[in-house]
């Protein structure tokens, strides 16, 4: 969702440039808890009734889509201009520029401000219970209410680490990963 | 082979080119030169519609690419173009390099065009470069890979804007020697450079740009020696 909306804004058309950029402000400012309680419990009365795995999904996609978006849109930024020049030049379409030479590039910077972005999407899944989505935090609570027990919360803050750590190290080694390729392209310029 | 009428380009409030006319014939060497600034650079851009021209026509093979209802990339698909930083695509090998555009574009076979790159590698002597990526070639032989990647897809023209411009001195011969090997085939060649050696054994005509003006025009030999305009002299006064 978020790479639909980079590429939209990467065409720079005005017109549609001012929604995407309407989208991108509105989403990234609603504290994701509001999000979600507004399509749970207030979409229903504009007819749009939506079952709360459904709401949380829906809530996830549109607040994360637009932080990645942005990242996306970044990385796309990044690549320099004399590439797309190169493509056109040699007949290729405007999307197959995108496709062939663009996004190939981009992709290997964005990747690690987007692992940021699931760390984050991933702990905001615990605002789902909110809505009653069945999520990890709803369900700890539920037996630790039935059984009057503080374990299971324990238990799912245990998880929560166990998925998360795991993602912030492999987020933090990418980042060295891309720096390195990047000192090395960059001596190898400097020695010619 | 191209014509160019009255050709005008704005930037902005910028009027950089101001009404240029020429014609390129098929097999025809054309060297553009002139002081930074003059447009040469752009001249050459609007000639594939890099750079949207603002007014004037140009005629590729009978057709007027200026017109909004051309193909533009197909018109492309006939002018292969090299450039100063070479703009090699780093994310491929130099075979993948090559073989981008006529996979896509010209929509041959992967074998074909792996042929047709290894061919093409070994006219630029870089065959055992392959399979490596650009950031381990130095620039010469990048730009000679550059030059391979336009040659694959077969163009009818080569533009090459400020080929060697960006090398190291020890790197330009290599560049020089493949594009003296191209004009000596019969490609039909236009070169924004000041490579005035390469220039006077293998360029057919000189365009001289100042100003976005066509000042002058003519044979590398009388240009060389009897430069008529003013800007013509004060410019190879500079550079010889």
């Amino acid at each position: 969702m978020g790479l639909v909306v980079a590429i939209l804004r990467s065409l720079g058309s005005p017109t549609l440039n001012l929604f995407l950029i309407a989208y991108l402000d509105l989403f990234r400012s609603i504290p994701m808890i509001v999000l979600m309680v507004v399509i749970y419990y207030a979409l229903p009365y504009v007819g749009i009734t939506l079952v709360s795995v459904t709401a949380t999904i829906v809530a996830l996609s549109l607040g994360y889509g637009a932080y990645a978006a942005e990242s996306f849109r970044s990385g796309i930024e990044s690549v320099h201009y004399g590439q797309v020049e190169a493509a056109r030049a040699l007949g290729l379409s405007r999307w197959q520029t995108m496709r062939m030479v663009i996004l190939p590039q981009a992709i290997r910077v964005v990747i690690p401000p987007l692992t940021g972005n699931l760390i984050a999407m991933l702990k905001d899944t615990a605002v789902a219970s909110v809505v009653a989505s069945p999520e990890l935090l709803k369900r700890a609570r539920e037996v630790y209410v039935g059984k009057a027990n503080p374990t299971s919360l324990v238990m799912a803050a245990l998880m929560y680490l166990a998925i998360l750590i795991p993602l912030s190290r492999l987020a933090g080694w990418l980042e060295l990963q891309l720096k390195k390729r990047q000192t090395q392209q960059w001596r190898s310029q400097a020695q010619r | 082979m191209i014509e160019v009428v009255d050709l005008h380009k704005h930037f902005k409030d910028l009027h950089v080119l101001k009404g240029i006319s020429t014609t390129v014939t098929r097999g025809e060497v054309v060297a553009i030169m002139g002081p930074s600034g003059g447009g040469k650079s752009t001249f050459l851009r609007c000639m594939n519609r890099l750079e949207e021209p603002t007014s004037g026509k140009i005629i590729v093979e009978g057709v007027d690419i200026t017109s909004p209802y051309v193909d533009i990339n197909k018109v492309r698909t006939e002018i292969g173009m090299v450039f100063q930083l070479f703009n090699l695509f780093p994310h491929l090998s130099v075979i993948d390099n090559i073989k981008l555009a006529p996979v896509n574009v010209r929509k041959i076979s992967a074998k074909e065009a792996t042929d047709r790159g290894m061919a093409l590698l070994e006219k630029v002597g870089l065959v055992h470069k392959a399979n490596a990526f650009p950031d381990q070639l130095s620039g010469g032989q990048q730009q000679r890979v550059a030059i391979a990647r336009a040659l694959a897809m077969q163009p009818q023209i080569m533009f090459f804007d400020e080929p060697t411009s960006a090398l190291d001195p020890e790197m330009i011969g290599e560049v020089l020697d493949v594009m003296r090997t191209l004009a000596g085939e019969g490609m039909t060649m236009v070169v924004v450079s000041h490579e005035m050696g390469f220039i006077r054994e293998a360029a057919d005509r000189i365009l001289m740009l100042a100003d976005g003006f066509l000042i002058e025009e003519g044979a590398p030999r009388e240009i060389f020696s009897h430069p008529k305009h003013t800007r013509t002299q004060e410019f190879l006064g500079k550079i010889l």
